[in-house]
């Protein structure tokens, strides 16, 4: 062998060495020349007596260097902006469309979206019905993070926590740094719900994709035993859907029937039969006490009343910790009325060039709160309404409704295509809904001749629903 | 806390609130500022100025047993970081072994120890930049344990530990090994100083000299039970974790007021050119009252162990470390040349704000922590 041939050999197993204290690396091939090492100097040769050029340990706090993994460079599509512009928190679908509509509007205006997940676009009511059409992780997601920044323009800030808030400076702290913002808009969604009997480690909650793509994998090979606790909107929908898919459902509740809050009793008493027939197992008035690790890799759930349960996975679909809060915005939307009831409005008010962005605005504002909760649409209208145009409550009332209609009306055709409505349970609805209304818009009409009066009864009545909405999730929280 | 008010030092032992920060002041702008040149440039150990501070109470006032007044310990903190950030680092590093001591509800290191370490009769700091940095999976821990008969050997070299010297001691952590060397828990314990440790000078720091700050090599080094903290040691580590890093605070809030200090000393000869400068020092005003306010409503709770709170302390350590920064460099831009001169206040408060930024946890691993808190966990 050719001296050349055995320095190149001998080079390709050089090693190095990280000083466990201070970082240096001793590289076997530069040695350390100003304390005597030639280079070229195998690192068991070193003296013992040899210590650290900079912080002076010996040769036993040395190990062996591998590189760390570095992490994924991001993509960036465009760089730091040098002006703060619209900072968006959360990538769901209100960030997104808050970015985009941004981008409508100002083709240049910097945007930064700033999200702890991967940004990516999907349907998040989709996650509650995607196994039994067969979905996977990769066709819920319509468009990668990235690739929608780059389209839009946006600096996106994945896997960044945001912290907190400096008003003044007008800055938003976050776990990637600190970034000023001209207007910041907060769309970070809800937490589920964390409650000390179903521990994080052991029961999955179906918030996000990333969630959902975990347990997608568990579910993956073969039938499991699953448990959902709480038969709300989303206990039931996964159970129908896991259920189809051909898993064996428990759906566990503290109540009688499913959906007992949102529907009269004789409709919760269809929603179960319909959920017996594809092999769901109800079980009422239960509650959890706690979930513990079983050998088998299974979860055994104990309930107060001593029931015991063992399945391979449990779900908690027990609400979101953010109703709690879209109460207390319901209760300051009411004090803001009750504030201005004195004001009769301006019958005249209509949507002009002036307002239409304050319009606009409140709008896309309603449509955010009552698409993201599925409630409380008609309640934030109103107010939204006559902050926007100042106009009176009982025109804003007329308006409201015409608006409801209008989006009520393509979510319902959507869902009548879909085969999701149940026609018999909607007439009887309906029929009431027609009485009902009837009676109503005449009260509101006589209230109206007394200035301030309708507003003092909407305001109540916002009261009323945003306590019972407090009171319901705050006894969710604390119901162990 | 029962076991703390049952150790309640009694009352003519306590010290009183406005006299502590009265006299604290008074250290800082007299013998302080005299010696300040001196233990930025020639790397002078100001023990002489610690024994005073620990007179006056401002290293006790935190203790449960005097009290328990982290705000007070964080504002006697700033007042002298305001003229001396080596001296602030000191006074974070006393405090928080004095909080060792008091928490291990060891007899041997309460009592008569920490009475004298509280009035800074004795001398002793903290080595647990590594351990804080390995619990969190940042990098290995550097001291290993083997149990023995009446304690463990423990093992090591740790780089650099600040205000400690001959006959002095430290907050330490060390990792047990098992007989096949896995890892079975941590120890923290009260390396003394003596004989058996080996101390070594460190290279030279860009600043922050005079912090007494050697490189510590342990051979075997045997620690008794009379001298263990916590053994296991993280449960007493995430005890005391809010109120160790909340301490640092007073650090950056007196590097930040002492920068609008000297911004205000020319304000007179340069005002009327400073004005077209950006974080001037009204808006540095307001900005450091809003996070002073903010960490001492924090520090009415230092030992609240939840989520929520520890994140807005690390937020808190973040912003402060972020303020200073910009406020020392601020203060650098509104000097002009006077600022630059090497025995300015300005650029040795330039490397106090570097200091504050990157000692442990610097704003990356504060980061890190802050992330790792927040991410929702999932089943495995």
């Amino acid at each position: 062998m050719s001296a050349a041939l055995a320095e190149a050999a001998a080079a390709e197993m050089w090693r190095k060495f990280l000083c466990r204290a201070c970082g240096l690396i001793y590289d076997e091939e530069l040695g350390d020349p100003d304390s005597g090492l030639a280079p070229g100097t195998r690192f068991e040769d070193i003296p013992d007596d040899w210590e650290c050029p900079i912080c002076g340990v010996k040769k036993t706090d040395f190990e062996p260097y591998n590189a760390r993994e570095a992490p994924p460079v991001l993509n960036l599509p465009v760089l730091r902006h040098r002006k703060p512009g619209v900072v968006v928190v959360g990538a769901g679908v209100a960030g997104w469309a808050v970015a985009e509509a941004v981008r409508a509007l100002s083709p240049s205006a910097p945007i930064t979206l700033v999200t702890g997940c991967a940004g990516e676009v999907y349907n998040k009511p989709e996650l509650s019905v995607a196994l039994a059409r067969g979905r996977t992780p990769a066709s819920l997601c319509r468009e990668a993070g990235s690739a929608i920044a780059g389209r839009l323009g946006v600096r996106l800030l994945t896997d960044t926590i945001a912290v907190g808030i400096s008003k003044a400076r007008r800055e938003l702290r976050t776990t990637r740094g600190t970034i000023a913002y001209s207007h910041l808009v907060l769309a970070h969604g809800a937490r589920p719900a964390s409650l000390p009997s179903l521990p994080a480690s052991l029961c999955w909650s179906i918030n996000h994709l990333a969630a959902w793509s975990g347990l997608y994998k568990q579910l993956a090979d073969g039938a499991k035993r699953i448990a959902i606790v709480g038969a709300g909107m989303v206990g039931c929908e996964l159970a129908e859907d896991f259920a189809r898919a051909g898993h064996r459902v428990t759906l566990l509740d503290r109540e009688a029937v499913p959906l007992a809050g949102l529907l009269p009793e004789p409709a919760s008493a269809r929603v179960e039969r319909g959920l017996g027939a594809l092999g769901v197992r109800f079980v009422g008035r239960v509650m959890v006490a706690g979930v513990v690790a079983g050998a088998d890799g299974g979860k055994h759930i104990t309930t107060t009343c001593g029931q015991a349960f063992d399945v391979d996975i449990v779900v908690a679909a027990t609400g979101l910790v953010i109703l709690f809060l879209f109460a207390l915005i319901m209760v300051l939307v009411g004090v803001l009325m009750l504030r201005g009831r004195k004001n009769a409005g301006i019958p005249g008010a209509t949507c002009n060039r002036h307002n239409a962005p304050k319009v606009l605005g409140f709008g896309v504002g309603t449509g955010l709160f009552s698409g993201f909760f599925g409630i409380g649409g008609g309640f934030l209208i109103v107010p939204g309404l006559v902050g926007a145009t100042g106009m009176p409550i009982l025109n804003a009332v007329g308006t409201s409704l015409v608006a409801v209609t209008a989006f009520g009306l393509t979510t319902a055709l959507n869902y009548g295509r879909s085969g999701l409505v149940d026609w018999n349970l909607a007439l009887v609805f309906i029929v009431g809904g027609i009485v009902g209304s009837n009676f109503g818009s005449r009260i509101a009409r006589r209230l109206a001749g007394s200035t301030g009066r309708l507003t003092t009864v909407f305001a109540a009545l916002i009261f009323v629903v945003a306590f019972y909405m407090i009171f319901r999730s705050l006894s969710t929280l604390f119901q162990t | 806390m029962t076991v703390a008010s049952a150790l309640q030092a009694p009352p003519e032992h306590q010290w009183d609130d406005a006299s502590v920060i009265e006299q604290v002041t008074a250290i800082a702008q007299g013998p302080l500022r005299a010696a300040v040149t001196q233990i930025d440039h020639d790397g002078h150990y100001p023990r002489e100025i610690m024994a005073a501070l620990g007179e006056a109470g401002a290293l006790g006032v935190h203790l449960n047993r005097y009290g328990g007044k982290l705000g007070l310990s964080i504002a006697a903190m700033q007042a002298a970081s305001r003229v001396c950030g080596s001296t602030g680092f000191l006074m974070w590093s006393h405090d928080v072994c004095g909080i060792y001591l008091e928490q291990s509800a060891n007899p041997a290191l309460t009592g008569a120890v920490l009475d004298n370490h509280a009035r800074a009769k004795t001398l002793g700091g903290t080595a647990l930049s590594n351990p804080m940095k390995a619990l969190s999976g940042i990098e290995p821990m550097l001291f290993r344990a083997r149990k023995v008969p009446g304690g463990y050997r423990v093992n090591g070299s740790l780089p650099w530990v600040s205000h400690i010297g001959p006959g002095q001691y430290c907050g330490a952590v060390a990792a047990v090994e098992r007989d096949d060397g896995t890892v079975s828990h941590e120890i923290l314990f009260i390396l003394h100083c003596d004989e058996r440790v080996e101390l070594r000078a460190c290279p030279q720091f860009s600043g922050m000299e005079g912090t007494a700050t050697w490189g510590v090599r342990l051979v075997d080094y045997f620690v008794s039970e009379a001298d263990l903290v916590a053994d296991p040691a993280r449960p007493l580590i995430a005890r005391i974790r809010g109120a160790f890093i909340l301490l640092q605070t007073g650090m950056a809030l007196g590097v930040a007021q002492g920068s609008i200090d000297s911004i205000l000393e020319v304000e007179p000869m340069l005002g009327h050119v400073n004005q077209f400068l950006s974080e001037r020092p009204d808006e540095l005003r307001g900005e450091l009252d809003e996070l002073s306010g903010r960490i001492m409503a924090l520090a009415q709770t230092p030992y609240d162990g939840s989520r929520d709170y520890l994140l807005d302390v690390l937020d808190a350590r973040v912003q402060g470390a972020e303020f200073a920064l910009r406020a020392a460099q601020s203060a650098l831009l509104h000097q002009g040349a006077r600022g630059y001169l090497m025995t300015s206040a300005p650029q040795r408060r330039i490397r106090e704000s570097h200091f504050v930024a990157i000692v442990t946890p610097a704003i990356k691993h504060l980061r890190w922590e802050m992330a790792r808190l927040s991410r929702e966990e999932l089943p495995a």
